[in-house]
């Protein structure tokens, strides 16, 4: 448990699956941003994110905590199904995320929920980008 | 023998007072290893230069019946530099340590046995760019020499094969204190440095020194094979579920020949690397990372070499359980988290072999086609005693053999009873589906002599052994001898 | 087991026995700096055996604890025979990485406390208990010096001078004293004792309390709320090790060393001008300020404030700087050895092509200086401070 001092978001969980592990890592390039609590607390929803290949992972942006947690069947906001080549993808800009969603890479049935995907993506791109940055590191 | 004042004098006049021990701390510290074999206390601990020395010692050792431990540094798990008898340790690591040669055309190195990996590399790097050698799966202060004779893998396995395979020559030192060159270098002339291009076609010598574990004779140099540093590499990774997926794909990408290696890891291992010591494996997760190195001369290159990898993992994935994912390793590893490059930037400190103080494995060869049970049963066992499984799988040259390794960490001077419990338990699974121990500990030779080999090999091999050291100071002890 | 070092090390506050010594696989990571392949561990490269390395110590450590190996008189050089410049510690990747100079450092308290310490560093505990410094001058009265430069008995800031600027390297003390009064700093000193370095690094801590109490006192009678000093060991002691042994100052009472208060300050007035020749300098990173303490960039950012001044990194720097040989009781333990690791400093300052070699330590110029001397090397040696004196009008 990672404590913030005068931040909304207190901790991040430590999630002990791989994915979580990722999941927590990737929103952790942003931790230190202002702008990054904000959108977490704007957006306080339960978001699955249903990797095909990997298994469904939930993440609950409910302020004060971020909670990754495997997807066990309850309650949720949102729910995404997403590849991690999908994810890699539009990390490495090879497509957009609007990109994957008119590819069918990324799936939703809940599409009146726009405004959610959108705010979700606030909190996502950015974090994407830092880590675009550091696997771009990697490769040189 | 005489006694230790009197061997002491004749050690200070071969090696100088400063580079001769026989302090209670200094013999303690080489008396175990990481592994749970027992310890031993040496008699004296000598800090060797140069063959001249080595000529003299051997003499003495001759005369009083003093075994002689050659040590590099000590990393090998197998217990090989304990000296379960006793004697002379010879530390080659702090004085005989150069890199002598490195031939850019002939592509290869000449190396003193103190040579570590992350040593070799540097001095590639800054005198060399265009050539490389290889990384093992350990510290990067390993020795290099010590590794190629005793056939380690590496990081360009899946090609190119063990170590072993790529000594082009070797100056060993024998019983009798002469200095005998093997391989194309052994012409009259002395430091002929252009000479130690091949190890064939002559009567192929190598083999009496090379996995003989220091018992047959002191090497004081190697040349090792080096290969290009390619424009372009780096990491692709799988993701697989299950013994039957993860068996298929280390097999059939080995075979490929477009990949540099391919290490598979129990997916426990990635999560000890991102900071969870013991970790939990969940039943969703996958079950194997395999990280796969590539190289290649271009863009172009590169980019057919992957679709060629992507057309074979289609086929693959067509006739597996649950597919395979395979992905991007510096992205993969960008999400995941700084952790897991230990696996990559070799040579590199992997982090989950050193968290503990004690480290051991059943390493070995094992038959390409049977990987799936000894994961599978491998694992049983790691759980069975509630220890996360650590299963190490390698192709090795284009999947005519693999490596299974399974490790355990455990502290020291806490845990041994049960770790050899463990160790014999995957020993005797690992034995059934017909693996090879290598880097064996002394139990474990006991065992194979015991249960496994032929005696006419045994007898052959003990034959050998006299011959190669009448008096038997090389190390003795090994292989029950 | 050993119930005096479990306590020994028990006592030590940042790290847990027994599991700090079940972390180390012997890999010799510690022996290197991390990638390039640096030598960085003065003590196993000059003694070679494994006991003269981080990984041996710590190995030692664990035979005392099982009772394989007795203390006697046999273990000082490879428990002494280390500057304790935490080179280690940053090439070490393995969880106890933080932990190896305590180690040594609870080895060293453990046989002194069961056999005295060896014959050289003993020396300093019998001068510090008589004079209150380990050259064994007559102490030196500071009020001298604030007579001379007119400074109060109570002020903001209290300079820790140290005994090395004391007794030894006055001029950077004089340098000192001579900035913060150009600045017009509301400062002041006392009468300071040893701060107790020399002691606690050669495990002699017995009577370290005395002098700790003593500077205590001394520093809160000025009612500072900053304690400056230009000394990297003080630096050290005062920040790390007065609160280890319970004499640690309140969170209101800053201490800085002088290259960072001075970094601060420069951020808004800018360093006058004084030559246009430009000056190729290099930097020697003292161990305690840089790896013990994590100042790296201050000091460099307070050299690029200084116009005339260009820096030009030695391969070895930052966390990876080759250790001047000074610290730990090796200087007055092996004085010999001492310069003759200097020296490869010295050397290493010339392949960078410069002919000045500045610190930030009153005990690194001195070491530096003596091997520079020794080996007629025609290197300058200058603190920073002194350096920044000369610009200052």
């Amino acid at each position: 448990m990672e404590k913030k001092e005068n931040m909304e978001i207190a901790w991040i969980n430590n999630p002990e699956d791989i994915l979580g592990i990722g999941i927590k890592n990737l929103l952790n390039y942003r931790y230190e941003e202002p702008k990054f609590h904000n959108a977490v607390e704007k957006f306080n929803q339960v978001v699955v994110f249903d990797f095909e290949d990997l298994y469904p992972i939930s993440v609950h942006f409910q302020k004060p905590i971020i909670e990754i947690l495997p997807f066990n069947g309850k309650s949720h906001n949102l729910k995404l199904k997403i590849s991690l080549n999908t994810l890699i993808s539009i990390m490495r800009g090879d497509y957009s995320i609007v990109g994957a969603f008119v590819r069918g890479k990324i799936k939703s049935r809940q599409w009146w929920k726009f405004l959610s995907i959108i705010q979700l993506l606030r909190i996502l791109i950015p974090a994407m980008h830092r880590a675009k940055e550091r696997a771009e590191e990697y490769g040189k | 023998m005489e006694n230790k004042n009197s061997i002491k004098k004749k050690l200070i006049k071969i090696f100088g007072a400063d580079s001769v021990s026989d302090k209670q701390h200094d013999l303690y510290l080489h008396s175990y290893d990481a592994t749970e074999n027992e310890a031993h206390l040496p008699d004296f601990i000598c800090l060797v230069e140069n063959s001249k020395q080595l000529v003299q010692v051997i003499k003495l050792a001759n005369e009083q019946k003093i075994p002689l431990v050659p040590y590099i540094t000590g990393n090998n798990i197998g217990g090989l530099t304990i000296p379960v008898k006793g004697g002379i340790i010879l530390d080659f690591s702090k004085k005989m340590n150069k890199v002598i040669h490195v031939d850019e055309d002939q592509m290869y190195a000449i190396l003193e046995p103190g040579v570590t990996f992350g040593q070799l590399d540097a001095y590639l790097k800054k005198h060399h760019p265009n050539l490389r050698y290889c990384y093992p799966f350990a510290p990067p202060y390993s020795g290099v020499v010590g590794n190629a004779i005793l056939s380690g893998m590496n990081n360009l396995s899946a090609t190119h094969g063990s170590m072993g395979d790529w000594i082009n020559g070797l100056e060993v030192v024998l019983h009798d204190g002469s200095i005998v060159k093997i391989g194309s270098c052994f012409t009259k002339e002395e430091e002929n440095w252009d000479k130690w291009y091949s190890r064939y076609p002559m009567p192929d010598l190598m083999g009496l020194f090379v996995n003989w574990q220091g018992m047959t004779g002191l090497v004081t140099k190697c040349a090792v094979q080096l290969w290009l540093r390619k424009k372009i590499q780096t990491f692709i990774i799988a993701m697989t579920y299950g013994g039957d997926a993860t068996a298929e794909l280390i097999r059939e990408f080995g075979r490929l020949e477009l990949i540099d290696d391919l290490s598979a890891v129990s997916l426990e291992v990635a999560k000890m690397s991102l900071g969870f010591p013991t970790p939990k494996k969940f039943d969703f997760e996958p079950d194997y990372a395999i990280l796969i190195p590539i190289s290649a001369h271009s863009q172009k290159h590169f980019k057919i070499k992957m679709e060629l990898l992507n057309e074979a993992l289609k086929i693959i994935n067509n006739r597996v359980k649950r597919k395979i994912i395979l992905t991007d390793f510096n992205y993969l590893s960008a999400i995941l988290g700084e952790g897991v490059r230990c696996f990559a930037d070799l040579p590199n400190v992997v982090i989950p072999l050193v968290e503990y103080s004690g480290l051991t494995w059943i390493g070995s060869y094992a038959p390409i086609n049977k990987l799936k049970p000894l994961m599978e049963e491998g694992e049983k066992i790691f759980k069975k005693y509630q220890v996360p499984a650590f299963i190490y799988m390698k192709s090795m040259k284009g999947s005519h053999y693999a490596i299974w390794r399974p490790i355990i960490r455990f502290k020291k001077h806490a845990e041994e009873k049960k770790v050899h419990e463990i160790c014999k338990e995957l020993l005797e699974m690992g034995l059934h589906y017909g693996i090879i121990p290598y880097k064996t500990p002394i139990w474990i030779t006991e065992y194979l002599k015991e249960k496994i080999i032929d005696p006419n090999w045994v007898k052959f091999f003990t034959d050998v052994k006299k011959f190669m050291d009448p008096n038997n100071i090389f190390n003795p002890g090994r292989w029950g001898i | 087991m050993n119930e005096k070092l479990i306590e020994h090390l028990s006592s030590n506050a940042n790290f847990a026995l027994p599991s700090t010594l079940d972390r180390c696989i012997r890999c010799n990571t510690c022996k290197y700096a991390k990638d390039e392949f640096f030598r960085s561990c003065p003590s196993g490269e000059k003694f070679l055996f494994e006991s003269f390395w981080a990984s041996g110590r710590i190995k030692i450590a664990r035979g005392i604890l099982n009772g394989d190996i007795p203390i006697t008189n046999e273990l000082y050089d490879a428990v002494f025979a280390c500057p304790t410049c935490g080179a280690c510690e940053v090439s070490c990747q393995a969880p106890h990485q933080d932990t190896i100079v305590n180690i040594i450092e609870s080895l060293r308290e453990l046989i002194v406390d069961s056999i005295g310490a060896p014959e050289r560093p003993s020396k300093i505990f019998e001068r510090v208990q008589t004079t209150h410094n380990p050259y064994n001058e007559p102490h030196f009265d500071m009020e001298l010096i604030k007579r001379k430069y007119i400074l109060p008995d109570k002020a903001n800031i209290v300079y820790f001078i140290g005994c090395t600027s004391t007794y030894r390297q006055q001029t950077i003390r004089d340098a000192t004293l001579s900035v913060l009064k150009k600045l017009g700093i509301d400062f002041t000193i006392v009468n300071e004792y040893c701060c107790g370095s020399p002691l606690i690094r050669t495990g002699q801590i017995k009577k370290i309390s005395n002098l700790m109490q003593h500077n205590v006192d001394e520093i809160r009678r000025t009612g500072a709320t900053m304690i400056l000093t230009s000394c990297a060991g003080c630096y050290r002691t005062l920040f790390k090790d007065f609160p280890k042994y319970g004499f640690g100052f309140p969170p209101e009472i800053k201490i800085l060393h002088t290259s960072e208060f001075l970094n601060e300050y420069f951020k808004e007035h800018p360093i006058p001008k004084k030559e246009n020749n430009v000056h190729w300098i290099t930097y020697h990173d003292p161990c305690h300020l840089g790896r013990h303490m994590g100042i790296y960039e201050a000091p460099r950012e307070l050299i690029a404030k200084i116009s005339n001044l260009d820096l030009i990194e030695m391969k070895r720097n930052r966390e990876f700087a080759w250790c001047c040989g000074s610290g730990g009781g090796v200087k007055i333990g092996y004085p010999d050895w001492a310069t003759e690791v200097a020296f490869e400093r010295i050397e290493e300052a010339r392949e960078t092509g410069v002919t000045t070699i500045v610190s930030t330590c009153p005990f690194c110029k001195t070491n530096l200086e003596d091997a520079n001397k020794l080996h007629k090397s025609n290197m300058q040696v200058l603190d920073l401070i002194e350096i920044l004196d000369k610009c200052l009008l």
